[in-house]
């Protein structure tokens, strides 16, 4: 084989490696944008709603649901007015506390952090019912990583402390991560 | 070169100068609080509070210090602090503080790695 045509066969080889990128990236950059989502979506489908000004994906869930989280943080308190309480007994969630969520959305996961370990039940509340609960079991460190809890626009998210079993729940942080749902 | 979350999340501390329900860590007595996620690097973080003198610390991976910002209010962003076990996530604030804290927030923004 002489160096000419070894050197022309590299050139082609170049070029159709280059086309195949090209290909790629023009297949992966489709992502559509519109006022509304578009039937039968794939798994893991990205779209940008226009109307809304953000980009959502098709989640796991069955859901639209937006690819930027946000994060609802409650720290305890001594006193039920503030946070939640952290003294040693049930506390009934107030239909009027919480969070004015100001779009409808999805709880993906939530935890809580405290100081010690601790035990008892923290309820997740909609309007003042519970709709979801963590049981802790001395640690701590307590989470749910893979939830699917609706709530819509102008619900009022909130968590308390539902049960204690023993002691005071010490420098507690609770964190329920979201994404803004839409249809 | 980290995978790093698309998502930043957020951990706000808020002290209420009572002892035990304050997210601070004062007098390095009680232990820093954690997130369920194994690795995580802090972006940034501000702080507003009604003290006006002292420094309120940021601790990725254990107690000490990563950064620091001063009293009343102060922000910092493009940081890209990880520890080695960076599963924890502390503020502390000066030992001072340990009976009568006031009125506290420390807001801490960090990706998953």
């Amino acid at each position: 084989m002489s160096l000419v045509s070894l050197f022309n066969g590299f050139v082609d080889q170049v070029a159709a490696e280059v086309s195949d990128l090209i290909a790629d990236f023009a297949a992966n950059r489709d992502i559509s944008l519109g006022t509304t989502f578009p039937a039968s979506p794939a798994l893991g489908q990205r779209f940008v709603r226009t109307d809304i000004g953000e980009e959502f994906v098709w989640d796991g869930r069955g859901k639209w649901l937006s690819s930027a989280g946000r994060t609802f943080t409650f720290t305890g308190s001594p006193s039920a007015a503030r946070g939640f309480k952290l003294d040693n007994s049930a506390e009934t969630p107030l239909a009027t506390a919480g969070v004015v969520l100001p779009y409808s959305c999805t709880v993906v996961q939530y935890f809580i952090s405290t100081a010690f370990d601790e035990n008892g039940v923290l309820a997740l509340n909609k309007n003042g019912v519970s709709v979801d609960t963590l049981t802790m079991n001395s640690f701590i460190l307590h989470y749910k990583l893979s939830t699917n809890i609706d709530f819509e626009q102008g619900d009022r998210l909130l968590v308390t402390q539902q049960s204690t079993t023993t002691g005071t729940w010490t420098r507690a942080i609770v964190c329920v991560h979201v994404r803004r749902r839409a249809s | 070169m980290l995978w790093l979350s698309e998502d930043v999340y957020n951990l706000t501390f808020v002290a209420s100068g009572t002892q035990g329900a304050s997210p601070f860590l004062v007098g390095d007595v009680q232990e820093p609080l954690m997130v369920p996620y194994f690795g995580v690097r802090a972006v940034g973080w501000f702080v507003d509070t009604v003290a006006t003198t002292g420094q309120l610390s940021l601790a990725i991976g254990a107690t000490t210090p990563d950064d620091q910002l001063n009293r009343p209010s102060g922000s910092r962003f493009g940081l890209a602090i990880a520890g080695a076990f960076a599963q924890e996530i502390a503020v502390l604030a000066p030992s001072t503080d340990f009976t009568a804290a006031g009125r506290q927030i420390a807001s801490v923004f960090y990706r998953r790695s």
